[in-house]
């Protein structure tokens, strides 16, 4: 996750991560392009709508399960770090995008960019962290 | 929380990396904790001061 060194968990949780990232654009793809042939509605749709919901908790799930497995308390300190920033940051993009619409903008975002732009935050996070407390060389 | 931990490390001839070996956490944790920009639990500050053969009030102080 951060640096050259990572722990069992870190790896476990990249993979995992990794694993449901690439199921959910799956996923995505395959409920789009489902719903656009066949125009499926009630049950079916309500159904479809909620399959890719799966693997964002699937990897929140992961992210509780590192903090569980993870020994280096300081890699789970910055973990939650992250996952607060990018949180907060999704939390706030969100409510501006819904008080722009309750206040009549018909401009359209799809729900693909939100579990994405929470990630990129994250990362950002990551990114800032690994910065901020590089560690110097030959110490 | 003021620490001795470079020091302690410095008498011992051990590097951050090999800290962090035998405290199995990264070189990045050990980097933080010397740095006081994170102070650790009392299990790993346990375990540190355990690890130097010293009290816990012998690498770890208050800054008060």
């Amino acid at each position: 996750m951060f640096c050259e060194w990572k722990s069992a968990a870190a790896k476990r949780y990249q993979l995992t991560v990794l694993i449901e990232m690439v199921a959910y654009t799956l996923i995505i793809f395959g409920v789009q392009v489902f719903v656009g042939h066949h125009h499926p509605a009630g049950a079916e749709l309500y159904a479809l709508a909620a399959l890719p919901t799966f693997p964002i908790i699937g990897v929140l799930f992961a992210v509780g399960v590192y903090l569980r497995d993870e020994h280096d308390e300081y890699q789970r300190d910055l973990m939650v770090k992250c996952v607060l920033w990018g949180t907060a940051g999704i939390l706030a993009l969100t409510s501006f995008l819904g008080f722009l619409h309750s206040f009549g903008w018909t401009g359209e975002i799809s729900p693909f960019t939100e579990f994405v732009t929470f990630w990129l935050l994250v990362a950002a996070a990551k990114v800032f962290y690994k910065f901020t407390n590089r560690v110097p060389k030959g110490e | 929380m003021n620490n001795r931990l470079k020091v302690l490390r410095a008498e011992n001839g051990w590097s951050q990396a090999d800290l962090a070996n035998k405290l199995e956490v990264s070189r990045q944790s050990v980097y933080a904790i010397e740095t006081g920009k994170y102070d650790p639990s009392l299990p790993l500050a346990f375990k540190i001061a355990k690890l130097f053969g010293k009290q816990i009030e012998e690498v770890f102080q208050d800054e008060g």
